[in-house]
């Protein structure tokens, strides 16, 4: 009884791992082309930021098999070529009260900045692509807790 | 319904017992609004499915409440008692439950056209990343038993006591089941990456709550303009209201036979002959006599009374 309760349960949680699948296949990418894409917002020259920013980066990276390709600038262009599908994935504060907000899937933070200003890293990725935002999500956990390389 | 407008002895206990079942539908709804609601994330289906499960609410509220007035029996200010109240209260949740369907219907298309695709995130929960939507799946299962199960016990109580409100709660329950299964396609559709499902099985779901509405409101409207007795939960002629119709047209040849219903009561009016004095309403029933209560009232209108007045 118990074996088949047990197989029941690995069933399960195989089936589990199946769901969800991104509508446009942003992981089952980035895993065949073994890299992608990220936009960093400029937070100025803050070195906590770049360091958690590396962190996050090299988890995702070691997760994926891929290797980032990076890219600075402002806010508003990166998250407009992330919506459009040309960036994987940008980090860096954003406003709670900014119209980007609805656009695009904030998740959770990796850490923040307390000086000069004190500012919130999250990652943003494209909305709906659920499958590598659970990816990033449980990488940006172990970030945020310190779970460092 | 008497004279005094008090409740008929054969209705004392269906009624206890559909209080008491409208209770537990309610305690129910409540626990499956709190767990759909602790799982909504962004998800439209999931959203509207939720608002349905909230006016889920709706039609036994309505019942409790309107059978409250009903046993207060005739007021002073109210002679012919207060067994309409059923169908104002049905009225006015019929137009809620039309509204928020048409808002939903509209939300979920523009959703659609916008292209939008829904982000359903993850939850960090004994040591392990678990997908929000498995546990969407597990609310959407739960949101379909109790339904099932209280919309068959509604339905035979409905039928003894002529209950429309009862009686169209327990449709909307028993049909509660189109919804779960809209509901778990939109969120396994959107765990497969179909972007759209999410907003198409929204969309169904807010359709069927506007049937809901529809009906609800030709129901309530056919009796607030006193039309003649309805077959409980459609639009037709009720059979025992045609049987009644047809012997008191045998009885009193050459008048004019008005029937209306008052809630699940049924008042009749003979008019054109002089009024036959001693009448035994019970008697005077032609179906089955556990249902005789059903005729409440017989008024006579003398001939030539439309004349002089």
């Amino acid at each position: 009884m118990k074996w088949r309760l047990a197989l029941g349960a690995a069933l399960t949680l195989a089936g589990c791992d199946r769901l969800p699948r991104d509508p446009d296949g942003t992981l089952d990418r980035i895993r065949a082309e073994q890299r992608f894409r990220v936009g960093l917002i400029a937070t100025g020259d803050a070195p906590t930021g770049a360091e958690l920013e590396s962190v996050f980066l090299g988890r995702v990276a070691r997760a994926t098999g891929a290797t980032p390709l990076l890219k600075q600038g402002a806010s508003e262009p990166l998250l407009l070529e992330l919506e459009e599908g040309g960036l994987d994935l940008v980090i860096g504060p954003l406003s709670p009260e900014s119209p980007w907000v609805d656009r695009v899937a904030l998740l959770r933070p990796i850490g923040e900045i307390r000086a000069p200003q004190h500012l919130v890293l999250t990652p943003i990725a494209r909305k709906g692509e659920n499958r590598w935002i659970m990816l990033l999500e449980a990488e940006a956990r172990a970030t945020l807790a310190g779970e460092g390389s | 319904m008497s004279a005094n407008g008090a409740v008929p002895a054969e209705l004392h206990e269906p009624m206890r017992r559909a209080v008491r079942l409208e209770w537990w539908n309610i305690g129910f709804t409540i626990s499956i609004v709190i767990v759909m609601g602790l799982v909504l994330g962004n998800s439209q289906t999931m959203k509207t499915a939720w608002v349905e499960d909230t006016l889920g609410l709706i039609p036994p509220i309505v019942f409790l409440v309107a059978i409250r007035f009903e046993r207060k029996g005739a007021a002073r200010d109210f002679p012919f008692g207060f067994a309409r109240v059923h169908s104002l209260a049905f009225l006015i949740a019929a137009v809620a439950l039309a509204l928020v369907g048409a808002m939903l219907l509209w939300d979920s298309v523009s959703t659609l056209a916008a292209r939008e695709h829904a982000t359903v995130a993850s939850i960090h929960i004994f040591g392990r990343d678990l997908w929000l939507g498995w546990l969407m799946l597990g609310a959407q299962l739960y949101s379909i038993v109790p339904p099932l199960i209280i919309g068959r016990l509604e339905m035979p109580l409905a039928r003894t006591m002529q209950d429309e409100v009862l009686f169209t709660d327990s449709k909307m329950n028993k049909a509660n089941w189109q919804t779960g299964a809209a509901g778990l396609a939109g969120v396994i559709g959107l765990g497969l990456g179909w972007w759209w499902a999410d907003s198409v099985a929204a969309a169904f779901i807010s359709i069927g709550i506007i049937a809901d509405g529809w009906r609800a409101l030709r129901i309530a409207t056919a009796e607030l303009v006193d039309g003649v007795p309805r077959a409980l939960g459609g639009i037709g002629p009720d059979p025992e209201a045609r049987l009644l119709m047809a012997k008191l047209e045998r009885q009193y040849p050459g008048a004019v036979i008005r029937l209306r219903e008052t809630g699940r009561y049924i008042h009749a009016e003979v008019c054109g002959v002089d009024p036959d004095f001693r009448q035994n309403l019970r008697a005077l029933w032609p179906g089955a006599p556990e249902r005789s209560w059903r005729l409440a009232q017989l008024a006579f209108v003398p001939p030539h009374q439309e004349e002089a007045a």
